[in-house]
């Protein structure tokens, strides 16, 4: 390692004003080789130049860096990101037994000892530290050489599993330069002894919802409060609450509602005005019986964690990185009836699938899913039929298309009319073999399926089957305290009551280090869980729609009929 | 007696802030009107074709998703806290019908029964 090149800003000035106007041309026209100081490139570029590199094993050239495991095997560093390990908050990870450190700034250029200083005992955070061994701070220098040769500044060689990177003065200096900007500096919202929340309510929605909503996050945030009032009047609580969660348990939350209003592409302006007054660290939850994409761009590009908004539509992306969706919403149900349907689709021999649907946001997603879902496993396309919002649609009608088609299987995407509609398929012997609705979509009205259609009739359903659910009534009772739960929508009580448990549960994890992107890394790193609603909540890095599966049901028969599920957790 | 008063009290506070920060929980009621449920964990199946054009390949694999889907996850049961899984039948076969009009005949699924019930030890009063 060439440690001269720290000293290097004397260049000549104009061989640093050509690499600069070559930078900002065409930041692919770099190579290892140039001889421009990367501390004359600005902190964007920097962070541009920085992140391809630790995000995507990209040098600034556009090259895949070079990486060696196991000694001397060469590997490309694409396969081997530092992401992949250090995650995107460069907070490290603990996977099995390994153990990957904090690659932060803040952690590197400071001495390693074998505890966490405030929070010597507090288990869940010392326990990081015990098993890393004690380091001196690291340098420009000492850092380099531990990225090139995997050798620290004791002499101790790293785990084979982190790989020697051939990187050259000048990339090293970004990437140094980099590492130093990782999770630097709190997060906005968080002070030494507050962290700020928000939600955001759309106006217009039902109100029995977004009480629903706010009522599980206020009592999280009251309840963490009341520790924090308890620790500053008792002292064997506060030793306590220290126990268990380090300098957290004084620390007081505070949840603001931001209410917004009018046409969508309005919000936005809303939501910078309530941000620039009140910076949060994070929106807890949220609601709109709309679109939630104008406050899914805000979170995007104001790098703000939103976890679990309570939405019929989230934004789908495999890449966006701060909105923490619940599912992907009612469009699910279409990906999991084309998953069910093709497994069965070699009965269907040269007989048609027909999709109807009504051409409102909920039609349109669950087709959408379907159609996407359908079509990628190689099947020819539904035949697809729409229907006017408000356009009248008759059993007579269903049953001309049913002629007209002769389908295998019939979709229809609607809400409870669809009941009628289907009943005048009942005894026809040239009927679909398989007629599939939205439980969701028919809500209640799915306990009045009458008795002829349950054989005939499945449903998408993407909850625990309700008399399984009622065991986790008490769980979902606790955030009432006392009020009658009649009052509020189970569902979105569930839902939110998710939103602040799993926030609790990371807040925990995070060693009282509250960057924003380490706290959607934490989430990334839970194991899967049971909460109430969902048979299986999952997470994993950069992963955002948490309830992956759904089930096919029926409506059993009798009286009191209990749902009958068709499949398993069919997962995405 | 084994604790003192304080050590009951430390004990006491201990367990609420043991428990994660947001879900320190209120004395909990367990719902009794749930009452007993059944529950099914599927250990084999097999299809019984309608009629001879039934494919039974396919018929077995309908047959494999309709029964597993009968099993109860225990975790369902685990999770929530004051419940248990008693076995009250073994390999019980139960036959279900596929309700498919694209392929006739109905399944046989294997399975061990259990009730699902509060747990006695667990009941609030019995653990004061």
């Amino acid at each position: 390692m060439n440690n001269a090149y720290f000293t290097k800003t004397g260049r000549k000035s104009v061989l640093t004003i050509i690499c600069l106007t070559v930078c900002l041309l065409n930041l692919s026209l770099f190579t290892t080789t140039a001889t421009a100081s990367g501390k004359d490139l600005s902190a964007q570029e920097i962070k541009h130049l920085g992140e391809k590199m630790y995000r995507e094993g990209l040098l600034p050239s556009g090259e895949p860096i070079k990486a060696f495991v196991t000694g001397d095997v060469p590997v490309d560093g694409t396969s081997f990101t530092c992401i992949s390990c250090h995650l995107r908050s460069g907070m490290g990870s603990i996977e099995g037994e390994v153990i990957t450190p904090p690659t932060n700034g803040n952690t590197l250029y400071k001495q390693r000892k074998p505890y966490i200083e405030g929070s010597v005992f507090v288990p869940i955070i010392h326990n990081y530290a015990v098993y890393l061994p004690e380091r001196p701070a690291y340098t420009d220098e000492t850092l380099a050489s531990l990225l090139v040769t995997g050798y620290d500044p004791t002499g101790r060689s790293v785990l084979d599993a982190m790989p020697r990177y051939e990187i050259a003065d000048r990339d090293m200096e970004i990437m140094i330069a980099y590492l130093k900007t990782l999770s630097d500096k709190p997060a906005p919202g968080v002070t030494k002894d507050h962290i700020k929340f928000a939600t955001v309510i759309v106006e217009g929605t039902d109100p029995v919802a977004v009480e629903s909503m706010v009522i599980p996050l206020q009592y999280s945030v009251n309840r963490k409060n009341s520790l924090a009032v308890a620790s500053k009047n008792n002292d064997r609580v506060a030793r306590m609450g220290y126990n268990m969660l380090g300098d957290l348990h004084s620390m007081t939350f505070s949840l603001k509602r931001w209410v917004i209003s009018g046409p969508p592409e309005t919000w936005r302006e809303q939501l910078e005005k309530y941000y620039k007054e009140d910076p949060v660290y994070a929106l807890l939850g949220g609601i709109s019986e709309g679109t939630w994409e104008p406050v899914h761009r805000f979170c995007e590009e104001n790098e703000i964690p939103n976890l679990f908004p309570i939405v019929d539509n989230p934004v789908i992306s495999d890449t966006d990185w701060y909105t923490q969706y619940l599912s992907r919403g009612i469009r699910q149900e279409g990906e999991t009836a084309a998953r069910y349907l093709s497994s069965m689709a070699d009965l269907f021999s040269d007989r048609k699938v027909v999709q109807i649907y009504r051409e409102t946001t909920r039609g349109q997603a669950l087709a959408d899913g379907f159609r996407t879902t359908w079509n990628s496993r190689g099947h020819a396309p539904a035949v697809e039929i729409t229907l006017k919002e408000n356009e009248p649609f008759s059993g007579l009608q269903l049953q001309q298309i049913v002629a007209r088609h002769k389908p295998a299987a019939l979709l229809i995407w609607d809400d409870d009319k669809l009941l009628g509609n289907v009943a005048s398929l009942v005894g026809l012997s040239t009927g679909p073999g398989v007629i599939i609705a939205s439980g969701v979509w028919l809500g209640e009205a799915i306990w009045t399926i009458p008795e002829e259609l349950r054989g005939m009739l499945q449903l998408t359903y993407p909850y625990r089957m309700p008399h399984e659910e009622i065991r986790f009534d008490i769980t979902a009772r606790k955030v009432l305290e006392g009020k009658p739960i009649e009052d509020f929508d189970p569902i979105i009580l569930r839902q939110s009551f998710i939103a602040q448990e799993v926030l609790g549960k990371a807040l925990m994890e995070m060693r009282i280090e509250y960057y924003r992107d380490f706290l959607l890394d934490t989430i990334g790193m839970f194991d899967d869980s049971y909460p109430p609603l969902y048979e299986r909540i999952s997470f994993g890095p950069g992963q955002r729609y948490a309830s992956k599966g759904c089930y096919i049901v029926q409506l059993g028969k009798g009286k009191n009929p209990q749902l009958e599920k068709l499949t398993e957790w069919v997962v995405r | 007696m084994l604790f003192s008063r304080i050590q009951i009290f430390m004990l006491g506070l201990m367990t609420i802030t043991l428990v994660p920060l947001t879900t320190l929980a209120l004395e909990p009621q367990l719902p009794t009107d749930a009452g007993e449920q059944q529950a099914w964990i599927v250990n084999d199946y097999r299809y019984e074709q309608g009629s001879p054009q039934d494919d039974p390949d396919m018929g077995l694999y309908l047959c494999g998703t309709r029964c597993n889907a009968m099993t109860s996850d225990y975790r369902n049961v685990i999770d929530p806290g004051g419940w248990e899984l008693i076995r009250v039948a073994e390999n019980k076969e139960l036959i279900v019908e596929l309700n498919n009009k694209l392929i006739g005949g109905h399944c046989i699924c294997i399975a061990d029964e259990y009730i699902v019930k509060v747990s006695e030890f667990n009941r609030p009063e019995k653990s004061n």
